[in-house]
């Protein structure tokens, strides 16, 4: 209620009383019209057809695109429609420049979320004042606050556990709907430079590819999409490319005229499997089954590219037969090398140190074979004298696989799969016959217990046909352009003094952070958090939940772990009792498995939790003060630079955030001022963060800003300056581009995240590695080879060291039906779930879909509401009946927001994510147990469950 | 002295009738936006509440009757009540807000609806103010115009082309526009069970907004 020319009480009274001079008084509306025109205008005033006689015109056309959005496709170019500081509609705008004339071009991207983010932006549910919470956590008792009485008491309460904690009384939850801008980089900045750690989330939300980190040394492979065209064979093997990846689906369909085959392997018939030209359903949790068994036909038959498997793979490395390990060098040589393996040269007849090894003399490094080399992949009676003097006999890990694979014949595969073993070989043979072949790896792979071993067999099928680093083909998830302008202007301290032409400097900035991030990490697993803090412990280790096989407890193996110093960034007793919580970019109540239970566990014991959302949530629910931030048109931001369109996106701010919102940026900008002001006024000057690093907290501010020279618009002209990936594009020329502009380049941390490619031409498609296929680059693996024979001691434990199959698990107990799930079409994540334009186009509700079969068993009828559950609890939703659900499986597409389901539990909250024990491997070569790297992941595909009628 | 004891006796005597009008849709336009704490000191000291059956008595006295005013003097039993539940009925609920004070939100196609209001509001010379940084469609822009039509009305004096006009329009906006939707932002509230302060604020409003249609159409003919 303010009233800004008139005190209320004196208008009221004097109102009442007939004593007030009638004035014109607004405050949400202004007179830009002068009394006559007015006057003229009503006077002219006939009906209400009258107001639309003026052609609408624009006050603006903006650009923009949805950076703190989690939207894997990496950026659409949109124009925005603007009039009196309102974004009122989108439209898809088509800046791409043409790749070349062979491939079909980018122009326009977009879909119905992005063209509907004016409505979710200004829609009743954002918020728009600070909010403070009145009653207990979770009741939904809120009171508006001013920014200052917000700022304020979290500064005072920062300042008092940072001086009696350290950061470590404080942490971040982390989503992923930050941009690759300006709100990133507040984050880091602020709670990097407080010493306060930041869950990280890529492996906490499932998405974490292990097997392939494990197999390539990189856990996100792929190119630009464009290359999907140049494709002769397209596996869409986990995904659902017509539902999630709507920009860059048309080059599928593109590569379909051109007259590639495409192939959908899902449980479902799903949107893609409509359009394949063969669709394999393979029981949910046995495609590993199905990989090793069109595996096992191609080397049958002599289907594989034997050149390049002896030159790209660790198949013909000698493995021992006492340990199971690798030879290595240390083992026959006294001072040799360390990680340096060995072939057998069968016209040597003797031991060959592979040059690819990590250990290798480093400057002579290479897959490259010479003409004298003849490395044998199944070489016979090969013995060894080891130091000790002990004689032990070695096998090619090749010749090791070939018996592995007999179990996988195709009449046993189809036994596993449920999928003929006529379909079985058709598939094997064509994938290998095809002149280039791509595995399209969706994200729910490592969503399953056993994703990892997935991925190391359908990479093993893509290395066995030299499909890796060939264009139009390999195995691909998503991957990458990495801005190191973006992690400098995060993490350094002067960032502002770094000189675009000074790549020496550059270099040294970044090898400095990456020791400062070594030391006292700013991210920790968000993964192992929900297990050790979260209460799910107990669920998450269930020895019956997880893989039967294991010789050992799940616990077992991950106190050894823990013992051994195996895995870095572990959230350990220190992290236990946070007085503290930010909630930035994400929703953990719900993009946890049963993240509900943070609501009993860290929520409840936290003095303060501090939530900066666009809107109301499940977690915002929680929360103890909610800062309302701006939407994406609303502030200054980079859209994340997945590579599937290899183009810079900037997302403008082209209208003032709405009601009081602030960007990212200016939250966390105003309260490093007052956090500082605060250690001033209380004298608290020097305090430690999170590990134990002294900072000074009197200096937050400046150091925020870099002596005040920070800003969101400074750091774009960063990532710009200083990333290879972006030399020679400006912000003036991207804001005259609409807001794109083609990577022109890769950094050198780029080897590692873009594909591990150094071959990215501004007029080719982007193809992954390029740089192992024709330079003869070494892998990113020990051996430095696509490595599929894996000799750490667990996976040798439990039988994992090379890909095999492993039946899905029992998660959540016994129960007959398997509870799969898939990324929306409708939505992203749980943004846009709720938005009336989007529920109007499907059932508006959530809903499972099952099998005809299974429902008549009981008595569920379509549209009916059906109980899900199993030994964790249950959800109820709808029910969609559909053959294009196999029997025994129940699917539910994500996204869901807890307060749409009856009862208010959602799927997730019944889901146990029991851990891959090979996941806690750590300290063995490129199996380094890392944020973002290698981790235990959360999943939730293969839970079990059963359904019933609801009866309300 | 409550600020209520301390008003003038009759505001009839005191204003005319179509500044009572402008008045009265500020006034309505007051009570709708956030509680603060000087307005919910206004609104128990009852000054709200005289202000609005004083005004609207002097109106038309049916509008003032069976009201339960002393709804409208109940802020509730301490000072979160009325800001706490106008946050989860118009701001942030569990799902969203129960009933938001947007009109664009209850039916009728959200950017149309948006688009009409921005037309109306330009077509009379008036801009979104940029400093508060509101929807076109919220309860209280809708009002501040009616505000802004009716002063323009009050000071027209005998010019019945201009005065004609901004009846018209009163009478169009009326109906397209705060009347098309408070009736079913009043169930959604109701079902919302809120405090009955903001039942009764609704319904006597809705019950000035429909005489002020009956008002003017009378004056104007139907659209």
């Amino acid at each position: 209620m303010k009233l800004p020319h008139t005190n209320r009480r004196d208008f009221l009274c004097g109102a009442a009383a007939g004593a007030v001079a009638l004035t014109l008084d607004l405050s949400l509306l202004r007179p830009v019209l002068a009394a006559e025109g007015v006057a003229k205008a009503a006077r002219s005033y006939q009906d209400y057809r009258d107001v639309y006689r003026e052609k609408w015109s624009w006050d603006e056309i903006g650009i923009g695109t949805h950076t703190c959005t989690n939207c894997a496709s990496g950026g659409c170019a949109w124009s925005l429609y603007v009039k009196e500081g309102i974004v009122w509609r989108e439209e898809q705008s088509a800046p791409y420049t043409q790749t070349n004339s062979s491939v079909p071009d980018y122009s326009p991207r977009g879909c119905q979320k992005g063209a509907s983010a004016s409505a979710l932006y200004r829609s009743a549910s954002r918020l728009r004042y600070p909010l403070k919470r009145v009653g207990a956590r979770g009741e939904n008792r809120w009171k508006r606050i001013s920014w200052d009485e917000a700022l304020d008491e979290i500064a005072r309460e920062l300042v008092t556990t940072l001086s009696t904690r350290g950061g470590a009384g404080a942490y971040v939850e982390n989503g992923n709907n930050a941009d690759f801008g300006p709100s990133w980089i507040a984050m880091v900045r602020f709670f990097t430079q407080l010493g306060i750690p930041i869950t990280e989330n890529f492996a906490s939300v499932g998405d974490l590819m292990t097997g392939a980190t494990a197999t390539l040394g990189n856990p996100v492979p792929g190119g630009s999409s464009d290359d999907w065209f140049r494709t002769d064979y397209f596996v869409n093997w986990f995904g659902n490319p017509i539902s999630t990846r709507i920009p860059d689906a048309h080059f599928i369909t593109e590569a379909r005229y051109r007259g590639a085959k495409i192939v959908s392997i899902t449980p479902d018939f799903s949107p893609s499997a409509i359009h394949a030209d063969l669709w394999i359903s393979p029981r949910p949790g046995t495609d590993a089954a199905l990989a090793l068994a069109a595996c096992k036909v191609i080397i049958d038959e002599k289907l594989y590219d034997e050149p390049y498997v002896l030159e790209q793979t660790d198949l013909p490395l000698l493995v021992r037969s006492d340990t199971r390990q690798f030879l290595r060098e240390t083992d026959v040589v006294e001072g040799g090398r360390p990680e340096c393996f060995a072939w057998w040269d069968e016209k040597k007849k003797q031991i060959v140190w592979s040059a690819s090894s990590a250990g290798y003399d480093q400057d002579k490094r290479t897959l490259r074979l010479q003409p004298d080399d003849h490395p044998a992949l199944e070489p016979q009676g090969v013995t060894v004298t080891l130091l000790s003097g002990k004689k032990v006999s070695l096998r090619s890990g090749f010749s090791i696989l070939r018996d592995k694979l007999a179990a996988y014949d195709a009449q046993s595969a189809a036994k596993i799969t449920g999928v003929h073993a006529n379909v079985i070989r058709r598939f094997a043979r064509e994938f290998a016959q095809a002149k280039s072949a791509i595995i399209y790896c969706g994200a729910a792979c490592p969503k399953i217990l056993h994703g990892d071993l997935v991925q190391r067999a359908q990479i093993l099928m893509a290395a066995l046909t030299g499909n890796n680093g060939r264009p139009g083909g390999g195995w691909q998830e998503m991957t990458f352009f990495e801005l190191d302008g973006k992690i400098l202007s995060a993490f350094v301290e002067n960032v502002c003094d770094l000189k675009p032409d000074d790549p020496a400097g550059i270099w040294a900035a970044l090898i400095q952070m990456g020791r400062e991030q070594h030391e006292s990490p700013t991210y920790f697993s968000g993964s192992m958090m929900r297990l050790e803090h979260a209460g799910t412990r107990s669920e998450r280790l269930n020895p019956a939940y997880n893989d039967p096989t294991l010789p050992r407890t799940p616990e077992q193996f991950l106190k050894e772990a823990l013992a051994r110093g195996d895995i870095n960034n572990y959230p350990g007793p220190e992290l236990s009792k946070p007085e503290i919580i930010f909630n930035m970019f994400g929703n953990p109540f719900r993009h946890s498995r049963m993240g509900h239970r943070l609501a009993e566990t860290r929520f409840k014991d936290a003095r303060l939790i501090v939530d900066l959302t666009l809107r109301m949530d499940d977690t915002a629910r929680h929360s103890d003060i909610l800062l309302p931030t701006a939407g994406p048109y609303e502030k200054l931001g980079v859209k994340y630079s997945v590579a599937y369109p290899p183009y810079f996106h900037l997302g403008d701010k082209v209208v003032e955030p709405l009601g009081e919102s602030k960007s990212d940026w200016d939250i966390l900008a105003l309260l490093a001022h007052r956090v500082a002001e605060e250690a001033k006024r209380r004298g608290v000057s020097t305090v430690t963060g999170y590990r134990g690093r002294p900072y000074d907290l009197t200096r937050t501010y400046e150091r925020f800003t870099d002596k005040g020279r920070l800003n969101p618009e400074k750091a774009v002209e960063l990532i710009l300056e200083l990333s290879p990936a972006t030399k020679g594009i400006t912000l003036e020329a991207l804001r005259a581009n609409k807001g794109v502009a083609r990577y022109t380049g890769v950094s050198q941390l780029g080897k590692m995240w873009c594909g591990t490619t150094e071959d990215y031409k501004v007029d080719e498609p982007l193809v992954a590695f390029m740089d192992m296929s024709v330079r003869k680059r070494p892998w990113p693996t020990s051996t430095g080879r696509q490595q599929f024979y894996l000799d750490h001691s667990i996976f040798l434990e439990v039988g994992e060291e090379l890909p095999v199959h492993k039946e899905p698990p029992m998660a959540g107990g016994h129960y007959p039906l398997t509870l799969t799930c898939g990324h929306t079409r409708w939505s992203i994540h749980s943004a846009w779930r709720d938005l009336d334009v989007l529920l109007h186009l499907q059932r508006g509700e959530p809903v499972i879909f099952v099998n005809p079969d299974d429902a008549r068993t009981r008595g569920v009828a379509d549209h009916d509401y059906a109980v899900v559950h199993n030994d964790l609890g249950q959800f109820i939703v709808r029910a969609k009946v559909t053959p294009g659900i196999r029997p025994g499986q129940v699917h539910i597409y994500h996204g869901w927001l807890s307060t749409q389901f009856v009862g208010g539990r959602d799927n997730d909250s019944i889901c146990p994510s029991p851990i891959k024990v090979t996941q806690l491997a750590g300290r063995h070569g490129h199996i380094n147990n890392d944020v973002g790297w290698y981790e235990v992941a959360q999943n939730d595909r293969d839970t079990k469950v059963d359904f019933r009628k609801h009866v309300a | 002295m409550t600020a209520a004891q301390r008003m003038a006796p009759a505001a009839a005597q005191a204003a005319d009738a179509p500044a009572l009008r402008s008045l009265l849709y500020r006034s309505f336009a007051i009570a709708f936006e956030y509680p603060d704490r000087e307005a919910l000191e206004i609104i128990r000291e009852g000054a709200l509440a005289e202000a609005l059956r004083q005004m609207l008595g002097a109106l038309d006295p049916q509008l003032v009757q069976d009201v339960d005013w002393s709804a409208l003097r109940d802020a509730g039993p301490d000072d979160d009540s009325l800001q706490v539940e106008f946050t989860r009925l118009f701001e942030a609920g569990e799902a969203g807000p129960s009933c938001p004070l947007h009109g664009g939100h209850y039916g009728g196609g959200d950017l149309q609806t948006l688009e009409e209001l921005v037309r109306f509001y330009n077509f009379f010379g008036l801009s979104l103010a940029a400093e508060r940084r509101e929807q076109p469609d919220h309860l209280s822009s809708e009002l501040e115009f009616l505000h802004f039509l009716t002063f323009q009305e009050a000071q027209a004096n005998a010019d019945e082309q201009r005065l004609d006009g901004l009846r018209r329009a009163q009478r169009d906006f009326l109906a397209r526009h705060p009347l098309a939707w408070l009736p079913l932002h009043r169930r959604a509230l109701i079902a919302a069970q809120p405090m009955r302060f903001f039942v009764e604020l609704t319904g006597l409003l809705e019950r000035f907004l429909e005489s002020e249609l009956r008002r003017v159409t009378a004056l104007v003919g139907q659209a």
